[in-house]
């Protein structure tokens, strides 16, 4: 392995993440919290310090090849994740490194679990960094890589596929750096349109940034204790339903309609589905709510039914209720939908709306087969034909992503916690959705946790946002031993 | 005097551009990689799957799955609006119907790559209008043309082809008592179309006048039409720059087209066939030339065939390997010219370290015109002279061109400007004071530098029409 070329590229890489640090600092400056600013100022510096020595070792030489794209965007996310907790600590918020690591790789694979008792008590510089860290993580630290620097050559194509591996990854336009840039573009204009809106619907520009960032990347870290229900406002749960939605179906999809004007979005078998698990989970759960007189007013159970789900679907893991007190159906679907996830190509975590069509195509193949075995059986999604390639990859995506939900719910129980709080705290990490139920529901955090448990959980989140595929391959022998 | 169009000033080009390569064989593959690499918006239509996903795999560029030949996979491919369509996959009838489909729907340009087409580089201008092609390449011809440069062993320019061959330049060192360092130019009685268009001198090229009298020492370049032009290279090298007799191993296709030229510089030729019934096409086709009917591969009959006293050994079967075999026996029986053709050239240290100096492979040939085409800003047919110091041009002469219906005397063109020849029809004649240029002629032109921009005045518009 090309060890040298991959320290050079993780030595930017962790660059970008120091600069990123300066944006928390800005804050924290502008609420005249000077201690924080100092924390930023030194974390960035250690963060520099890091990527100018991993730039030294390494150099930009010889052909860099898979394995050391692995190396770049798996370690990528590990040194983000471990440089990004470091201000955690420095302010005082989380003094325990275990804790602060688990925030930061939270924040970073936005999954938006917290190991925060109480928020509110925290500077308004460190919940930025919190909210701002989901923001870079949602649409990918290596994406922005690519985006921001030209000279990256044909690596960056591997690098861009590693991290959105989607089995809908396709380019947008011929250079992959373009296609970054598009997505990135995206983003900034979704940004801008939600703070905007929430700034309208009366929230200040903090609440309204730091919620938009955990909203589009469908992180869910709020500076709010009670999350969106803290602004009692339904119009600004309305809002954020909406931009949810919108994060959690494929960027390329806005691209398409931009650039071929009238483009029907309903033509894509993958956002109809999604539209449909959407609509179709909320009207069960507002039935369920209501027949089971947990809500009185309609108004407020269809909100709410509508803001759960989206919140889960998408893997933003926001609340505007307590879900862990619904009844029996409602929780057991949302617990499903913990396994759904949102479009590939989105921000959003889990297994994706595009995994479940093929696989659920593929398998019914399987059943047609049993009865006329000869019979030549093509798989199309949209009017295109997956490859058998893809088939094959969502399988083992399936598998592997199962069985390490279960091995990761079975060490969790290990700790004593009820079957349900271990079962979705592995689901709800590994699928970057946040909260669970039981003692990890909306309500509650992942305070009371060891820190085996903790540093699982980590692993759990960054298996889950690079698809498991680049980061279990770390775990092979043969990886590092060709 | 007609105001310039800046379209056919062919300005440097800003920015990326868009370009779509049809076939992701060894020449799209490096074009497409090349071209990626310089920051260009590069698609690739490939047909194979396989090889679709490598290309996809290793080079920043979009690909496109299917036939290039179908409308909508052109479409797909954004063929409709690219700046140059390079269609280079391995079969010439998709190659012709993508292009012609990709110049229907708005490509800028089109470059076709055909690979055994002796017919079609003849009727060169009824395919290109045909099918909408800018520059047609046969990597036959280009073979030919590399492999008679090596043979002839001149450095820059030795032969080139114009006007589909029926132009040739060639280059020649003169000696002291050669006709050109005794008289002026203009007393020098050359062949009827043939010309002298530059003289280099060191460092130096001279587009030369009436009055100019080269030095002992310097190379002449000299023009002429096909059958001529040998005439004129022996009257003013005296005939002293005799070719010395060249062995083909393997004479298909490619071999017979290097024969047939051979044939015309009247060298010794001894050709060495495998196929039997082949042998004995070749011995009927070519009486002057030896032909033995036998294995390349076999030391014994090289030996016995006294291979060793040609001057240069040629390999063109169809096999690389067998090719390698061949030259590397050539080498060992102290052949002092070996060259190899190779059709994946890839590892081109790799033939250096066994000593072969000159493995040339068709397809780098072709990937290489084809660069070049581009950075001419699309200028089909430049030969470039001393580092760009000097152009030959084609140029057709256009209605509103101020040549046209002139005589040369008339037009007087500036110092550093010659008409080479023009082409009128099947016709190929270069012209006297007295000839007249006619609109549609084809004109080719040997310029300096400097006078470029008289060139774009004389005759407007695009280099080829």
């Amino acid at each position: 392995m090309n060890l040298r070329s991959a320290a050079h590229f993780l030595g930017r890489l962790v660059l970008l993440v120091a600069a990123a640090e300066l944006v928390p600092m800005a804050c924290s400056a502008f609420y005249q919290e000077w201690l924080a600013v100092r924390a930023f100022l030194v974390s960035a510096l250690i963060a520099a310090l890091v990527g100018v020595v991993l730039m030294r070792f390494g150099r930009q030489r010889g052909e860099a090849y898979r394995r050391e794209g692995i190396l770049v965007v798996a370690g990528g996310w590990i040194l983000a994740s471990i440089l990004g907790a470091i201000p955690y600590i420095l302010t005082g918020a989380l003094l325990n490194p275990m804790d602060a690591l688990f925030e930061s790789a939270s924040g970073f694979t936005t999954t938006g679990a917290s190991v925060m008792t109480v928020i509110e008590v925290h500077g308004r510089g460190i919940l930025f960094w919190r909210s701002f860290s989901q923001w870079l993580g949602g649409m990918g630290i290596v994406v922005l890589f690519v985006a921001l620097l030209p000279e990256l050559g044909p690596g960056a194509r591997f690098l861009y596929k590693l991290e959105v591996p989607g089995p809908s990854a396709e380019a947008l336009q011929p250079r992959i750096r373009d296609t970054a840039l598009v997505l990135w573009k995206i983003y900034l204009a979704l940004t801008a349109l939600e703070t905007l809106f929430l700034m309208l619907a009366g929230l200040d520009l903090y609440d309204a940034l730091t919620h938009t960032f955990s909203t589009l990347s469908t992180g869910g870290f709020s500076p709010r204790n009670a999350s969106v229900a803290a602004f009692g406002s339904p119009v600004v749960e309305i809002i954020i339903i909406v931009f949810m939605f919108l994060a959690g179906a494929n960027f390329s999809l806005y691209f398409r309609v931009w650039q071929l004007k009238g483009w029907n979005l309903l033509r894509d078998t993958e956002f109809r589905l999604y539209t449909s698990i959407f609509a179709g989970a909320t009207a069960f759960v507002t039935w369920n709510l209501l027949r089971s007189d947990t809500y009185e007013h309609v108004g407020r159970a269809i909100l709410d039914s509508l803001f759960q789900v989206i919140s889960i679907l998408t893997t933003t893991g926001f609340a505007t209720a307590d879900f862990d007190a619904w009844p029996a159906f409602s929780r057991m679907l949302l617990i499903a939908l913990f396994f759904v996830g949102g479009c590939a190509g989105s921000t959003a975590g889990s297994m994706k709306v595009m995994r479940m069509v093929i696989g659920l195509k593929s398998a019914l193949r399987e059943v047609r087969l049993i009865f006329s075995p000869n019979s030549v059986l093509r798989i199309f999604v949209s009017g295109n034909r997956v490859p058998d390639s893809v088939v094959r990859s969502v399988a083992g995506f399936f598998i592997l992503y199962l069985s390490t939900w279960a091995l990761g719910a079975l060490f969790l129980s290990l700790g004593g916690p009820d079957i349900i709080t271990a079962a979705t705290a592995s689901a709800a990490t590994i699928g970057n959705i946040g909260p669970g139920l039981g003692a990890v529901g909306p309500t509650q955090n992942f305070a009371f946790f060891g820190a085996a448990d903790k540093a699982l959980m980590v692993l759990l989140m960054w298996l889950g946002r690079l698809e498991i595929y680049a980061m279990a391959a770390l775990f092979l022998r043969s990886y590092w031993k060709p | 005097m007609p105001v310039l169009d800046d379209a056919t000033m062919n300005t440097a080009h800003t920015g990326p551009q868009k370009y779509v390569v049809m076939g992701a064989g060894e020449v799209g593959f490096h074009l497409a990689r090349t071209l990626s690499l310089e920051g260009h918006l590069v698609t690739v239509i490939e047909i194979n799957p396989l090889k679709q996903e490598r290309i996809d795999e290793e080079l920043d560029v979009f690909t496109v799955g299917g036939n290039g030949a179908h409308p909508a996979v052109l479409k797909a491919a954004g063929a409709d609006s690219c700046e140059l369509f390079m269609a280079v996959s391995s079969s010439d009838e998709a190659n012709f119907t993508a292009a012609a489909v990709a110049k229907h729907m708005g490509a800028a340009r089109t470059v076709v790559r055909v690979g055994v087409a002796q017919e079609v580089i003849a009727d060169r201008r009824l395919y290109e209008a045909l099918f909408g092609v800018d520059l047609l390449l046969s990597t036959e011809l280009l073979t030919t043309t590399r492999i008679l440069n090596s043979i002839r062993g001149h450095n820059t320019v030795a032969v080139e082809y114009l006007a589909e061959g029926k132009v040739q330049l060639r280059k020649i060192h003169l000696h002291e008592d050669s006709p050109l360092i005794k008289h002026r130019l203009r007393d020098l009685t050359l062949p009827k179309d043939s010309l002298v268009v530059a003289l280099y001198r060191g460092d130096e090229l001279i587009i030369p006048s009436g009055d100019d009298i080269a030095l002992p020492g310097d190379d002449a370049l000299i023009l002429g039409t096909r059958d001529v032009v040998g005439q004129a290279e022996r009257l003013l090298s005296l005939g002293r720059e005799r070719i010395g007799s060249v062995v083909i191993a393997g004479c298909g296709s490619t071999g017979r087209t290097v024969a047939d030229a051979l044939e015309r510089l009247k060298v010794k030729v001894k050709i060495i066939e495998k196929d039997r019934p082949r042998a004995k096409k070749l011995a009927s086709t070519y009486p002057d030339f030896e032909v033995v009917h036998g294995d390349a591969t076999d030391l014994q009959l090289l030996k016995a065939e006294r291979v060793a006293g040609a001057q240069t050994f040629v390999a063109l079967t169809g096999e690389d390997e067998g090719n390698l075999m061949a030259c590397l026996l050539a080498q060992e029986l102290d052949v002092p010219q070996v060259l190899a053709l190779v059709q994946r050239a890839e590892s081109s240290k790799l033939w250096e370290r066994l000593g072969l100096l000159d493995v040339f492979s068709p397809r780098a040939l072709a990937y290489e015109k084809i660069r070049e085409y581009i950075e001419n800003d699309y200028s089909a047919n430049i030969v470039s002279l001393q580092r760009g110091a000097a152009l030959v041009l084609e140029r057709r002469l256009a209605a509103a061109s101020p040549a046209a219906g002139v005589s040369l005397a008339e037009m007087n063109p500036p110092r550093g400007l010659i008409v080479g020849a023009v082409v009128r029809g099947e016709r190929v004649f270069v012209p006297r004071g007295s000839d007249r240029l006619e609109v549609d002629d084809l004109v080719i032109l040997f310029v300096r530098e400097e006078e470029v921009d008289t060139v774009r005045l004389l005759f407007p518009g695009r280099d080829r029409t």
